[in-house]
């Protein structure tokens, strides 16, 4: 019975061993290929699964120091990879580069609110889409880059979804020009005049000026004037200056406009449906003019008049060429950052981040001795793990990301302290080193686990609070956090299991080191 | 350790509430443009001219409508060049292109180096958000902390786990708010969303800083259980604070150093938010040593579990 249980076992034991070798190899094949690929101009891909599952399996199986060894040699191997790799970024030896945030890189970010009334709310999404791609094409013209066009959706607690672009213009700290090219894209509307004699009544007297006859439910009905039809410059394809018969026999210029098919298939149900009616036409919002509807017209253009003179019908063209935004939008924020105040950000952060290590492996070899220097071993992996991930992801860097970077050392350490603060605690009381290990690795986890959740959920509820800039620094803390429970858990368990297993009362140099100490 | 001086914990907590919630109702904090609305320009300058000439200046620039009420200060670059910051409502972009102009005219190698408009929806939206992120974080740490200690064994429910948590998150908001409300009397710092930010990563801390006590104290319970004796909680809270201080006071050092290094060498842009998360760590350190343990002791008896009753009828099989 004895006999079956331990053969049961030690079978189990190397289990874990093929098991953990077989998704290592895995692991290490993918990384280290993808690594010499990305040489050549690939894409560096860190197996993360693999390696760590790899690396705690075999971090289970209680084997011969040859082993041990084999594995830690296999865990600074691997982070040796991901410390070349990004010494390799920072000297610009390969192809990767940290992305820099605007407020690093300098530059202008421009948030603009859509006003999505009478939108929708189901087409909301894709309509800001197509905002996207207008504006991202006027900014290219505009020639600045690697500019940055991305839509935003405010809050949920707020009345209603709030539909946001926001523009990054990286380097430009002059906007004029920008604001002025993006504020000129036009906004054009086709809207359905109402029918309603009471609805029309009422905007008879408001554009006569007597607001003080309104009835409160007449005010409410000019809100019902003119009808949204859901078409709008965005099925423009083109448009051209032209001249028609205007009053007393002048020519006066007008544009003409096509329609793309969707837009042609909509103009032709509107009109056809709305015989006899009016069809409004606004340019940003304006009246621009509201012919009747005289017949369906079915070939997919539409002539708009308006009073133009020439240049304004040629300045209207020009612009429908580039685009026309579907929502109309309005400028809400800006911020304009100088490229030199950036450097300072990320040389000073750079240099806080490094005196903040030295600090922190003087102060663990000081108070852990030997365990201590393991810490340090696993705390420089955990930075060298960090950077690549940054680098892989890409994770684009902040003032408040690196700040993030900066604090989950902090957090990283604190699960190494959790650890060797108990192994000292066993170690002392008489176990040997492993046995000691074996406990404390085990006695720390709950601790490690509960604390390293509560700080998830923060993490977690700053990136839902965030603006792209404290998202940034929840990023970092949503990965350090993660990150340090693998270099605790795995990492710190591969070097410390190199120690020789001997007792307290051996008296030996190494067990004098691991004894003294804070 | 702690169940010994018990009332003087509890007394310096109480204390510590009411100077710190004092000091707040006295120098309430200014909230900053990200919340509010407005525009805030810096300017940097080589030879930077006197606030007088630039009062002088922006109150007779000729503006669409007048800028009424702006505030305008000196500030200093890192390598000493001098600079103003100038604090304004909303612009247009006729005024801002009117008074950037205007600022840069005396000094020609003089350049804007930020600039920041909010309008005051986006603030607005900014503020809910912030308030219901903290809401959300303390409910769910909360709920979390009385979860993991569910199973619990004791005469006690382990809801108080959970309760004596928001004793100590509320401590370490306030503290660091009140540290807030002293900089923003003397060093002009106002609450923005780094402050916002700095609030939320204190409160993951402190809570991971608490739980690593209640970790141990859960500990000492169960084996208390297994070893069918009883100790009193006072005496178990004592040997668990007695074995994880070393732990505390080690954790708390380290991030204290590193906090202290991204203040003394880190960009001035996160030189507030380092020094609000310096005292934030020390608040939360305090907190789940000298508070957290003292009320966990105080309120146990006010979270006891009904006795069961042994004359209660077995189910029969």
């Amino acid at each position: 019975m004895r006999m079956h249980k331990e053969e049961k076992q030690k079978w189990y034991k190397n289990k874990d061993l093929t098991t953990g070798l077989i998704w290592l190899g895995l692991g290490l094949i993918l990384t280290v290929g993808t690594f010499v690929s990305a040489e050549s101009g690939g894409r560096f891909v860190i197996a993360i699964g693999p390696l760590i599952y790899g690396v705690y399996r075999l971090s289970k199986a209680n084997t011969s120091f040859g082993i041990r060894a084999f594995h830690a040699f296999v865990v600074v191997a691997l982070i040796g990879t991901l410390g070349y790799f990004t010494y390799g970024a920072i000297t610009g030896t390969n192809s990767y580069a940290f992305k820099r945030g605007l407020d690093i890189a300098g530059g202008t970010q421009l948030t603009y609110v859509a006003n999505t009334d009478g939108v929708d709310p189901a087409e909301a999404k894709e309509l800001m889409d197509v905002l996207r791609d207008v504006i991202e094409k006027r900014i290219n013209v505009f020639g600045v880059s690697e500019p940055l066009v991305y839509t935003e959706t405010g809050s949920k607690l707020s009345d209603g979804p709030a539909y946001r672009l926001v523009v990054e213009l990286p380097g430009v700290t002059n906007i004029d020009d920008a604001v002025a090219q993006i504020g000129a894209t036009p906004h054009l509307e086709f809207k359905l005049v109402s029918q309603d004699k009471d609805v029309l009544a009422a905007q008879q007297k408001f554009n006569e000026g007597k607001y003080t006859e309104l009835t409160e439910e007449e005010f409410a009905m000019l809100d019902k004037v003119f009808a949204v039809t859901g078409l709008t410059g965005r099925y423009v394809t083109s448009a051209q200056v032209a001249f028609s018969q205007g009053q007393g026999g002048l020519s006066e210029p007008v544009v003409n406009l096509t329609f793309n098919d969707e837009g042609s298939k909509l103009f032709a149900d509107i009109t056809g449906a709305h015989v006899g009616e009016q069809l409004a036409i606004f340019l940003d919002g304006q009246l621009l003019s509201a012919p009747t509807i005289n017949e369906q017209i079915a070939g997919g253009t539409a002539v708009v008049s308006g009073n133009f003179t020439l240049q304004g019908a040629k300045d209207l063209a020009n612009s429908l060429a580039f685009g026309s935004l579907p929502i109309a939008i309005e400028l809400a924020s800006t911020q304009i950052i100088d490229a030199t105040l950036g450097a300072a950000v990320i040389n000073d952060g750079v240099r806080a981040g490094l005196i903040g290590f030295g600090l922190i492996a003087l102060l663990l070899v000081l108070w852990y001795r030997a365990t201590g220097i393991v810490s340090v071993a696993a705390l420089a992996a955990y930075v060298a793990i960090m950077l690549a991930l940054t680098l892989t992801i890409p994770v684009t860097l902040t003032a408040a990301g690196i700040a993030g970077l900066v604090l989950s050392i902090g957090i990283a350490i604190d699960a190494n302290v959790l650890i060797f603060e108990r192994f000292k605690e066993e170690f002392r009381a008489g176990a040997s080193v492993h046995d000691a290990l074996q406990v404390s690795f085990t006695r720390a986890w709950p601790a490690i686990r509960d604390g390293n959740v509560t700080t998830l959920f923060a993490a977690v509820v700053l990136y839902w609070f965030g603006t792209s800039f404290v998202q940034g620094f929840a990023f970092m803390l949503i990965l350090g956090t993660l990150v340090s429970i693998v270099s605790a858990m795995l990492i710190t368990r591969a070097f410390a299991r190199l120690l020789p297993d001997i007792h307290v009362h051996d008296k030996t140099f190494i067990s004098k080191l691991l004894n003294i100490g804070a | 350790m702690i169940s010994r001086f018990l009332k003087h914990y509890l007394i310096a907590f109480v204390a510590i509430m009411i100077v710190s919630v004092g000091i707040l109702v006295a120098y309430t904090p200014r909230i900053g443009l990200e919340f509010t609305g407005g525009a805030l320009t810096e300017v940097r300058y080589e030879v930077a001219p006197s606030l007088e000439a630039l009062y002088a200046l922006l109150d007779t620039l000729p503006l669409a409508k007048p800028l009424e009420s702006y505030a305008l200060r000196e500030t200093t670059f890192n390598d000493g060049k001098a600079g103003i910051m100038l604090r304004t409502r909303e612009l247009v972009e006729a005024e801002r292109i009117a008074i950037h102009g205007a600022l840069v005219a005396s000094d020609a190698s003089s350049t804007v180096t930020r600039y920041t408009a909010v309008g005051s929806v986006v603030g607005q939206e900014l503020i809910d958000k912030a308030w219901w992120a903290i809401a959300a974080i303390i409910l769910s740490i909360v709920l979390y902390v009385a979860f993991a200690f569910r199973g619990t064994p004791g005469n006690f429910k382990s809801s108080l786990f959970g309760i004596v948590t928001v004793a100590v998150l509320v401590h370490d908001l306030v503290v660091p708010s009140a540290a807030l409300a002293i900089l923003g009397q003397t060093a002009g710092a106002e609450i923005d969303t780094l402050f916002v930010i700095a609030l939320l990563a204190i409160l993951g801390y402190s809570v991971n800083d608490t739980v690593v006590i209640f970790d141990r104290v859960r500990e000492e319970l169960q084996r208390d259980a297994q070893k069918k004796v009883a100790r009193t909680l006072a005496e178990i809270v004592d040997t668990a604070t007695k074995l994880t201080l070393g732990r505390s006071l080690n954790t708390s050092m380290t991030v204290v150093f590193v906090l202290a290094a991204l203040y003394v060498f880190g960009a001035p842009v996160t030189a507030t938010f380092s020094l609000i998360m310096l005292i934030g760590v020390l608040a939360g350190t305090y907190s789940s040593i000298f508070i957290a343990t003292p009320l966990l002791i105080a309120l146990a008896p006010k979270f006891m579990r009904p006795q069961e009753d042994d004359a209660a009828p077995t189910p029969s099989v």
